[in-house]
């Protein structure tokens, strides 16, 4: 699994949120409604980018893991605090360069831990 | 002058995504197809997805096409609302706590859950109207529930709750509440406390 790490994940993330229609999808799962708030009208993209643009660096609130599939994928992990309220993003991206590409989202919601 | 017009995916185009079905990275084509939401449940026609070209199963779905979901989602839901005294919201929360959650989102799940175990059967039905009928259900209405249903759900229960004796939706909401903390230690719950402990687990 080649890493992007936190700053380019994160910029990556944005760009995209930022880019428009075209550059955000969403993988197909179950219980999309609630796990994919961003699918489901609950939070817009630029409530997505105010929460990354808190989320730091450190180990609690980022972590780059293997796609459940495939595991050469790298998918981002974003666990940002807006409010005292915890959150959890999960994305990924197929190409993985400094490219404006399509964010692939799996997960955005408060999270339950 | 350039025009700032986003960029939209069309039928026809072509893309990649992780296909769940195929379990690795596939050539995506952009088609309208009919999407199967799963809550509530809904067939909508005509929605620009991601399709597998290996599989055929809906890979992954574009921003553009949610608006159109969601408004769908909205028109398969109907809107319960009930006002009941504030320490069956307690009530609530303990029983979501038994099942090691107390989101918002586990609570609303376990009042739908009774509340379609109630329209499916009139011994249970008749068990939740005697509940709604105990002086714990009493007490100064001063907490407003609002709850997402499916249309269906909601009808069928609604209909049960007559059928049974009942005189307003907001009986049916207490009786529900107190069936479920009832089920937490009787031996007739036996059944609902596994699925709402599967529920628990994967929600």
């Amino acid at each position: 699994m080649r890493k992007l790490g936190f700053k380019l994940a994160k910029a990556k993330t944005i760009a995209a949120l930022r880019g428009g229609p075209q550059l955000i999808l969403f993988e197909e799962r179950e219980g999309m409604e609630a796990k994919n708030l961003l699918a489901s009208g609950g939070v817009t993209p630029e409530e997505v980018i105010a929460l990354l643009r808190v989320c730091r660096g450190s180990q609690d609130q980022y972590r780059e893991t293997p796609h459940h599939q495939v595991a050469k994928l790298p998918v981002h992990e974003f666990k940002p605090v807006m409010h005292g309220v915890r959150w959890y993003v999960k994305v990924y991206f197929l190409e993985g360069a400094g490219e404006l590409e399509p964010a692939i989202f799996i997960s955005v919601h408060e999270s339950q831990a | 002058m350039s025009s700032p017009m986003k960029s939209f995916w069309r039928a026809g185009d072509r893309s990649r995504a992780v296909c769940g079905r195929c379990g690795k990275v596939v050539e995506t084509r952009f088609e309208y197809r009919t999407y199967t939401l799963d809550a509530p449940r809904a067939e909508i026609p005509d929605v620009l997805v991601a399709v597998c070209v290996e599989c055929d199963g809906i890979a992954a779905v574009p921003f553009q096409s949610t608006p159109r979901i969601n408004e769908a989602r909205k028109e398969a839901e109907a809107s319960l609302e009930a006002r009941i005294p504030r320490h069956l919201e307690d009530v609530l929360a303990v029983v979501a706590s038994h099942y090691g959650r107390n989101d918002s989102e586990f609570r609303a799940a376990v009042l739908r859950f009774y509340l379609h175990a109630f329209a499916e059967s009139d011994t249970f039905a008749a068990h939740v109207r005697d509940l709604a009928g105990d002086d714990l259900a009493r007490g100064p209405a001063e907490e407003r529930l609002s709850l997402k249903v499916q249309k269906p759900v909601l009808s069928r229960a609604w209909e049960m709750a007559r059928q049974v004796g009942m005189r307003s939706r907001t009986e049916m909401v207490k009786g529900a509440i107190l069936a479920a903390a009832d089920d937490l230690e009787s031996r007739g719950g036996k059944q609902r406390r596994a699925t709402l402990a599967n529920l628990a687990a994967s929600v």
